[in-house]
């Protein structure tokens, strides 16, 4: 038949079918709005594989023209999670997008002169989001920054040598001995001079630790310890007003006071009979009657003056030893501390102007019923005049008032002892007085009872004798930025801030205070029973006001120019800081508030006190300091890309300051980085399509440290002397011709990563630090001055390095995400030059690890102790002399200072291994973040019973239980007897012995948050946003290395209280 | 790109300004309160540091040693490690110290001679120059008398040539090492010291804490007498008293509160030419706990006032409350006058002038008894019983004032034989005129840093 027609038809068919696929039936424009989770409009890049691309417009609104349906369509933008949606029909698709703050390659850096991007610098820096920021409550900044990064360490217990030093944060370790070891702080901008309890965290937007050196080059001379840049929340253009409101509360446990060991308070009488019943109080009952002795050793003495029977004794004693002084502060003084903290801001622009109004307030109820309130007041803005000029100004104003509150453990001594058994109240729960400096048996019959009540009232006297404190802080700034070209800006910028302190000491007329002073200088006429008031009654108030005023000028010229395959990025600037600070101190006597008066004392003559009679100036002459520092600076930045592949970096700085007695070399210090990157991903052969992202990056840099008290030549203060009148001058500093600033240079290398869609990423930098010339105290032969047995001078070395590890994960993804984050640093420390006189080097650092120790090719902070040999048979400690076992205590600690050779060295007493591991997990709208922190690889010394001190101050330890008693007990313990007298040698050696080392490695729980985001705008109320939370600060250990129990960090020591913390914080 | 090329032209001119600017701007004291001592006026008030020259200064190591007190046992229990002070022994002890607080004194007399060499001296800044020149030499003088007096032995024309003193420092700068000098050298150095201030100072001084002609004579007089120069020394309190020669009467004097008092003297009293303290030390001399030795209390005669000012019953034990300081706690250590007349004295017996050497003892002492009963004039047979009891007086006027060790060993020299005992934990120690151990042990530490040989 005929299949020709069929066929030819049937292909026709075909042919037009296939045809009018690929013809649309019209061109179909999908439209919608893209906004970000806050109201923002969004720039996204619209794109589908069949279908092109297309970008949205500037209010948010997007089109995009569809030729086939169904089609995939991805919405992406810079800070953003990217969407995919299948389209399968035209219809009006408005879309939200959610910010992606994790993202490798948008989160910005400040580095407090430029915002830049993480690959456009070859530099360290890690970036504490607001999120992070956010993960903790609470009202300093850098406690919401602890454990949110690699490398930061908080060194708790740590005693800093040097004054300068307030945080006790350290950044990759330490890069100096003597020097100041705080990391330098930035705020907006500029260097921030003023008390860092004034910034409120709820402000903040994020902040930046830069770690190596070209953080220092820009910085400076101040920041060899790293740079902490803090960065306040702004408003952005075109964006609709928004109203963010925060509310939390954090209420703590009562502090555990029993983590300090006390001895038993039975032991303790029993311990202080046999001394009294051995005559060891007898010199000071005799030769200072009235001076106090502890509750139990009065009772005693009462006795044996036959004011006491022996049942009555046995009573009181009895009672007492039911006593423990731990409990009894917590009842009376101690409070679980609650903080409120109330946040409310503004924000939004025009295509002209932004702005940011932000107002909070905080009250907090400390442990001891202090109480504090700070009010942060914030304005910010930014103007735009044209295309080319741009002003941001920034006003911002705290407020903070501090009230001090109860006595805390162990501030209440009874002639400067601290029995066990203190208590505040009697047998029927009256409060009773405590004879705290003298005893009342004898003051209450002083002048046959004519003076003012001599007695303290622990209970009461907080009420009657507190401190205030109270702080306003103003900050202001203005930076004009000028577009000479598309490619070059000039800015200028100034920045003025001011500080006011006021702190008072109060010491009304009722406490104890005021009593004493008035009593001390009292002459009584035992004849005509008149007392004469040469201090009169009424309080005392002291008072000291203390102002900080810095300005700062600055002009940067910067550079951003692409041409084809070159990026260039420079800036250059001078920058000039002044700084004032002065103080002014008085204290006024016979003070009385209402109505307002006080009366003139003579603070110069020398008045008989009524119970030493010794002749004394009553003192509390007034105090002025003034310090004005100048510091003049030149810096420039430079860096450079090659097709987005290799980068080229370069920074240099020229400081000059008014330090005294700088000689013009050592005023002008020129400190200079340089760094190479490579962006690995980005090369032609790169094709590990499991790896989009990898770079490595390689810098080298020097920065210096300066202390700002120490100078070269001789200082001298003057003053004056009361009796003679005569002007003094009196050498404060010797003259050292040869001392000179620290010197620090770093070398960083450092690979970043992100594997496909991020699922995991990180930065692995590896970092070595050398400090040379650095400030080292040496013993010298004071015979040449005798002020100091110990000088300064540029003779030390150190050097340090270590790995910082930051990981994050996306584990799980889909309707249950688990993402996770690692941080983990290494960070190793040791003396590399110090001088050491003769003598055995491990003795420095048998100091119980807190403090740096320099010793040359040990950690800075490390432990060494006595070789322990146990005890004898007669319960006494045994350490080595020579070799052989030996109780010879005095010659032994000779032994240690001259060859060392009994001293064994322990470990660093300083993590190795630290960090934290941060889990969240997401179900719909809860999220649950677990964060915790690790040290590890280190050792501390445990406490135990020194007889000594227990005799002399009442300071004990529950080992005291463990002693040796009898023969035998040897072999079950390591505590000595008790002899008496006292061996301080034997007591010395005993608590310096490796028997008390152990590891100190622990893990800790940082928080536990939950957080609950109901879809808040389908509920119409208003808000945009709700986020509800609550969780648990300061967990606690989770896990410890050494076997009894203690917190490594807080040895002996009240740790931190746990924290439940609750609030919200919402949008509208 | 002209209108940038002007900006930039501003640019450039303020970063100009700047630059030369910033010298200016850079010159600004840090501190107000710090400065680098270069003028006159400085250098003087680096010798008007009271705290620094005079208060509780001088070396106490010698007075803990003497026998002008005991401790009870309780006290010596007390005393843990130091005890081996009290019995004589070599004690192992480091900084702060009598050496450290005086050889202070000794730097800033040292700094202020090095300044002075930046200082021209003209007729306008004379007298100051001139002050400031003569009581540095005077402060160094009197801290190395002190020291050498404690840590070296006594004077002898024959073996001062070897035996070792102290450290003789001639510069502010700490990098010049020290060594222990000979007593000779010791001692001709601080008469050297001496002998040329004497022309630079005032005769008066417009404050006790700083020296004066009065003073350095005094001072030539304490350093002869240890040296046994005896004509020289007779020779140098009579110049010091013929410039200040006051005594207070202890009967009833305006310098006196009242002898019962806790504190009997009124500061700065008319006494005094140059004021300083005693160093708290180890704290054995402590007036709280020192008690006094009976065999010196009992010597004082019922109608010697001194009886009554000097002491304060204690229970059975006496303490001492007669310090020139005005302070129950702190001794005074300084010159006076009383030291004057019983230097005389004691020189003129020593010169075989003995009757009046106990003439000038008695116009001294009737200033100290009881002015309602008859002073009994004191006699002397002989120049061994004029120098027997003008010694004795001696150590009842001038106890606790830091002098008792020295007078010990140039006593001890001329044949006194006295012999020191004390008892500790049922022991006796002993200490034999002549032993080693007078020269006291010197600081731990400094034998440590600079390798010096050890008492």
């Amino acid at each position: 038949m005929n299949n020709k027609p069929i066929i030819c038809l049937l292909a026709i068919l075909l042919i037009s079918t296939i045809c009018s696929a690929q013809n649309p039936q019209s061109t179909q424009i999908l439209t919608g709005e893209i906004t970000g989770i806050d109201g923002e409009n969004v720039r996204a890049t619209i794109r589908s594989k069949r279908n092109g691309m297309a970008i949205s417009l500037p209010d948010g609104t997007y089109s995009f023209k569809l030729q086939t349906l169904p089609d995939t369509i991805t919405f992406s933008a810079i800070g953003y999670i990217t969407l995919s949606k299948v389209i399968s029909k035209i219809e009006i698709f408005n879309l939200k997008m959610t910010p992606n703050v994790q993202a490798l390659n948008e989160v910005v850096v400040q580095t407090g002169y430029q915002t830049v991007k993480p690959n456009e610098i070859n530099g360290t820096v890690s970036v504490i989001s607001e999120l992070a920021i956010n993960a903790t409550t609470g009202t300093n900044i850098l406690d919401r920054i602890l454990n949110q990064s690699s490398g930061l360490l908080l060194n708790v217990g740590k005693t800093p040598g040097n004054p300068q030093n307030k945080t006790n944060i350290s950044i990759r370790g330490l890069g100096t001995i003597d020097g100041p070891l705080d990391p330098l702080i930035v705020l907006d901008g500029f260097i921030y001079e003023g008390d860092i309890n004034n910034i409120n965290p709820n402000d903040i937007e994020n902040v930046s630790i830069l770690k190596d050196a070209s953080a220092a080059s820009i910085w400076g001379a101040r920041a060899g310890n790293g740079v902490i840049v803090i960065t306040s929340k702004k408003g952005k253009l075109n964006q609709p007003l928004q109203i963010g409101v925060n509310a939390n509360t954090i209420a703590e446990t009562l502090p555990d006071l029993f983590a300090i060991s006390q001895m038993d308070s039975k032991d303790y009488i029993g311990m202080e009979k046999m001394l009294f019943d051995q005559g060891y109080f007898n010199d000071q009952i005799t030769r200072f009657p009235f001076r106090a002795l502890s509750p139990a050793v009065e009772l005693m003495l009462q006795h044996r003056q036959g004011h006491l029977s022996g049942e009555q004794l046995q009573a009181k004693l009895d009672f007492l030893a039911t006593q423990d002084s731990r409990q009894n502060y917590l009842d009376e003084f101690y409070t679980n501390a609650l903080t409120q903290q109330y946040g409310l801001n503004l924000r939004g622009g025009s295509n002209a102007n932004s702005y940011y109004i932000s107002g909070n307030y905080d009250h907090s109820l400390g442990e001891t019923f202090a109480k504090s309130d700070r009010l942060n007041l914030k304005l910010s803005n930014d103007f735009k005049f044209g295309s080319v000029l741009s002003l941001s100004t920034l006003a911002s104003y705290t407020s903070f008032s501090s009230h001090s509150g109860r006595p805390a453990f162990s501030n209440i001594t009874t002639g400067s002892r601290t029995p066990v058994y203190l208590a505040f109240r009697d047998e029927n729960g009256n409060a009773i007085p405590i004879d705290r400096f003298y005893r009342a048996a004898y003051t209450d019959t002083a002048a046959q009872g004519k003076l003012l009540d001599w007695k303290y009232y622990p209970l009461d006297n907080h009420n009657y004798e507190y401190q205030t404190a109270s702080r306003q802080e103003f900050f202001a700034s203005a930076t004009l930025k000028y577009k000479l070209t598309d490619f070059l800006q000039l800015d200028v910028g100034f920045q003025h801030q001011q500080q006011r302190i006021e702190n008072l000491s109060h010491a009304e007329p009722e406490s104890y205070t005021a009593r004493n002073l008035t009593n001390t200088y009292s002459q009584f006429n035992y004849t005509t029973q008149v007392v004469r008031y040469i201090v009169p009654v009424g309080g005392t108030l002291s008072s000291r006001f203390s102002n900080v005023a810095s300005s700062t000028t600055r002009t940067q010229l910067n550079l951003d120019k692409k041409i084809g395959i070159h990026s260039i990025n420079a800036i250059l600037g001078a920058e000039g800081r002044n700084v004032n600070n002065s103080s002014d101190g008085n204290n006024r006597f016979g003070y009385y508030e209402d109505p307002l008066g006080f009366t003139d004392v003579d603070i110069v003559t020398r008045y008989p006190e009524f119970l030493t009679k010794s002749n004394t100036t009553i003192g509390g002459s007034a105090s002025m300091t003034s310090t004005q520092q100048r510091f003049l600076s030149f810096y420039g930045n430079f860096s450079y890309s090659y097709q987005g592949k290799y980068h080229l970096s370069a920074s240099a700085r020229k400081d000059g300051s008014n330090i005294f007695g700088a000689n013009t070399n050592d005023r002008w210090k020129p400190l200079w980085s340089a760094g190479l990157g490579w962006s690995v991903s980005n090369e032609s052969f790169y094709n590990l399509s499991f790896m989009p992202n990898l770079s490595l990056r390689a810098t080298y840099g020097h920065s210096g440290n300066v202390d700002l008290s120490r100078t070269a030549l001789p200082i001298a203060a003057y003053g004056s002397n009361a009796t003679s009148g005569l002007r003094y001058t009196r050498i404060g500093t010797i003259n050292n011709p040869e001392l000179k600033w620290e010197q620090l240079s770093q070398i960083d290398l450092k690979l970043d990563f992100a594997t496909k869609r991020n699922r995991l990423s990180g930065t692995i930098s590896y970092y070595v630090k050398k400090g040379t010339d650095l400030y080292g105290t040496a013993p010298y032969d004071y015979t040449t001055w005798g002020r100091l047995a110990i000088l300064t001078r540029n003779v030390a070395a150190m050097k340090g390095q270590g790995i910082d590890l930051d990981l994050r994960g996306k584990i799980l993804e889909g309707k249950f995400q688990w993402n996770a984050q690692l941080f983990f640093s290494i960070n190793e420390s040791k003396t590399t030059d110090y001088y050491r006189s003769s003598g055995s080097d491990l003795s420095g650092l048998v100091n119980g690890g807190n403090r740096i120790s320099p010793i040359i090719g040990k950690p800075l902070y490390g432990i060494a102790a006595y070789q322990w040999a146990r005890l004898d048979a007669n319960g006494n400690p045994q350490g080595y002399l020579n070799g052989q076992p030996s109780t010879n205590y005095t010659a032994m600690a000779t032994e240690a200072t001259t060859s060392g050779n009994n001293l064994v060295f322990i470990g660093r007493s300083s993590p190795l291994y630290f960090g934290s591991i941060i889990n969240t997990f997401n179900y719909g709208q809860f999220s649950l973040s677990v964060n915790v922190n690790f040290k590890l690889a280190y050792y501390f010394m445990k406490n135990s019973i020194n007889y000594n001190s227990m005799i002399t101050s009442g300071a004990t330890h529950s080992d005291y239980a463990k002693r040796w008693q009898q023969p035998g007990d040897e072999n079950l313990t390591h505590v000595p007897s008790f002899i008496y007298p006292v061996n301080i040698n034997r007591d010395g050696i005993y608590n310096a012995s490796e028997i008390h080392a152990d590891r100190a490695d622990h893990a800790r729980l940082s928080y536990i948050r939950l957080s609950y985001t109901p879809n808040i705008a389908t509920w119409g109320i208003g808000l945009r946003r709700l986020e509800v939370f609550g969780g648990l600060q300061n967990g606690g250990i989770l896990w410890r290395k050494n076997s009894d129990k203690l917190d490594p960090d807080y040895n002996n020591q009240i740790p931190p209280a746990k924290q439940i913390a609750f609030g919200l914080r919402g949008s509208f | 790109m002209n209108k940038h090329k002007n900006l930039l032209t501003q640019l450039c001119l303020l970063l100009g300004l700047l630059a030369s600017g910033c010298q200016k701007f850079l010159d600004v004291k840090s501190d107000k309160k710090l400065v680098v001592p270069q003028n006159l006026t400085d250098i003087q008030g680096l010798l008007d540091d009271a705290a620094t020259m005079n208060l509780v200064r001088t070396p106490s190591y010698g007075e803990g040693s003497a026998d002008d007190y005991f401790l009870a046992p309780s006290s010596i229990a007390a005393l843990n490690h130091v005890a081996k002070a009290y019995i004589w022994q070599p004690l192992e002890y480091r900084y702060q110290n009598d050496w450290s607080v005086a050889y202070l004194a000794i730097y800033n007399a040292n700094l202020a001679l090095d300044l002075l060499q930046e200082i021209d001296r003209t007729t306008a800044n004379a007298s100051v120059w001139d002050n400031v020149m003569g009581s540095a030499l005077f402060f160094r003088a009197y801290y190395e008398l002190a020291l050498i007096g404690q840590f070296g032995l006594a004077y002898d024309a024959q073996q001062s040539g070897t035996e070792l003193g102290i450290v003789l420092r001639r510069s502010s700068d700490f990098n010049i090492p020290s060594k222990r000098s000979k007593v000779a050298e010791c001692y001709h150095a601080i008469l050297q010291d001496l002998n040329q201030a004497l022309s630079l100072l005032p005769e008066h001084p417009q404050h006790v804490f700083r020296p004066s002609k009065a003073a350095v004579h005094a001072l030539l007089a304490r350093t002869n007498l240890y040296m046994r120069n005896y004509e020289a020394a007779l020779s140098e309190t009579e110049h010091a008293l013929s410039i200040k020669s006051t005594l207070m009467d202890y009967n009833d004097d305006t310098d006196i509160f009242s002898l019962t008092a806790a504190v009997p003297f009124k500061p700065f009293n008319k006494e005094i030419i140059f004021y300083t303290e005693v160093y708290s030390g180890f704290g054995l001399h402590t007036p709280s706990r020192a008690n006094i030795t009976p065999e010196l209390y009992s010597s004082y005669s019922i109608n010697d006032l001194r009886r009554t000012a000097f002491f304060l019953a204690n229970g059975t034990n006496q303490r001492f409350k007669g310090s020139y300081a005005s302070h129950s706690s702190t001794l005074f250590s300084g010159l006076a006058t009383d030291e004057l007349y019983l230097t005389k004295a004691e020189c003129l017996a020593q010169v075989n002038r003995f009757t009046e050497a106990m003439e000038t003892l008695n116009i001294f002492l009737k200033k100290r008894w009881k002015n309602t009963v008859n002073y009994p004039t004191i006699t002397a047979t002989d120049q061994a019983d004029a120098l027997n009891k003008i010694r004795t007086e001696r150590r009842k006027s001038l106890l606790m004032r830091g002098l008792r060790w020295m007078d010990l060993k140039r006593w001890n020299k001329e044949g006194a034989n006295i012999i020191l005992s004390r008892t500790m934990d049922g022991n006796t120690y002993a200490l034999e005129p002549n032993s080693p151990r007078y020269a006291l042990s010197l600081p731990a530490d400094i034998i440590e840093q600079t390798g010096m040989p050890q008492n």
